[in-house]
């Protein structure tokens, strides 16, 4: 019942996914590793990456519409 | 979340990979068209920010855990679920690639799920509601978002069925449902909102561009 408990850690979904799979198949190991993965630090600078490219997208659109009407 | 690198045995990458392909070439070659036409391409872009910003946002649940929305909902009342699924397909990718959320063999799969089957549901509740239109874009992207993630769960318990009969699959499907879906309802909810108030100031400003333009 690993996954009930990483359910009340504000855990991300996809690792209580993770303990649940390996509740269901205890033998099962991931067979492929993510061939770059960022520390902490840079795992954040890369999600502000994202959020940053989407919202200046999103505003400079936003703007050119109104700027236009 | 998506299903994480190396989570999904290698015959069940292949499978997705297998049904994913066809709707994504069908929507680049619909994608191509969409660009020669500048309020088509101001709308494409707003899409493609909207599910930039979405999908990188963790919202914490009533769970007790944190997941985080699609975005997808304004792509698919903008221009259907095949040019979404090419949208997403960016976007995985680069979470795949840098960040090493979802992952390259369960590319395919993530792309089924987030990229076309909860874009296509989404599509048909837009298309079933349209005449009130506030309520058609809150619906589409909340289902576009709870049926993502129930494909996610339903992908997870084929390959994890509990034993290997169908009440094995059923019950996996159930506890990743469980885990999932209910973990999902209010970020689905908070998502369909921002999609309202977004769809609102672009859509009524894209027609009077499309009247100059013409």
């Amino acid at each position: 019942m690993n996954w009930v408990f990483a359910l009340l850690s504000w855990m991300g979904v996809d690792e209580v996914a993770e303990s649940l799979i390996t509740e269901i198949n205890p033998e099962f190991e991931p067979w492929f590793k993510p061939i770059f993965e960022p520390s902490g630090e840079l795992e954040t600078f890369f999600f502000t990456l994202q959020v940053a490219i989407g919202a200046i997208i999103v505003g400079y659109v936003l703007g050119y519409l109104h700027g236009r009407s | 979340m998506h299903i994480m690198e190396g989570f999904l045995p290698p015959e069940w990458c292949a499978l997705w990979f297998a049904f994913s392909m066809p709707f994504l070439i069908y929507g680049a070659v619909k994608l191509k068209s969409k660009i020669a036409n500048r309020s088509d391409k101001v709308l494409l872009a707003v899409s493609v920010g909207f599910i930039f910003v979405l999908s990188a946002m963790k919202i914490p649940s009533v769970t007790g855990s944190c997941s985080h929305p699609t975005g997808t909902g304004i792509a698919v009342v903008f221009f259907g679920p095949a040019i979404t699924a090419v949208l997403s397909a960016i976007v995985l990718l680069y979470q795949a690639l840098l960040l090493a959320h979802g992952g390259i063999t369960t590319l395919g799969a993530n792309i089924m799920a987030m990229g076309i089957f909860g874009p296509f549901l989404g599509w048909i509740a837009y298309k079933a509601l349209k005449k009130r239109q506030r309520v058609a874009v809150f619906t589409a992207a909340f289902v576009a978002d709870i049926a993502t993630y129930v494909l996610t769960s339903l992908q997870l318990a084929l390959a994890f069925p509990a034993n290997p009969t169908f009440y094995g699959f059923l019950d996996s499907a159930t506890r990743f449902l469980a885990i999932f879906a209910i973990t999902q309802l209010p970020i689905a909810m908070i998502e369909a909102i921002i999609a309202v108030a977004i769809f609102e100031q672009v859509a009524s400003r894209v027609v009077a561009l499309r009247v100059s333009e013409s």
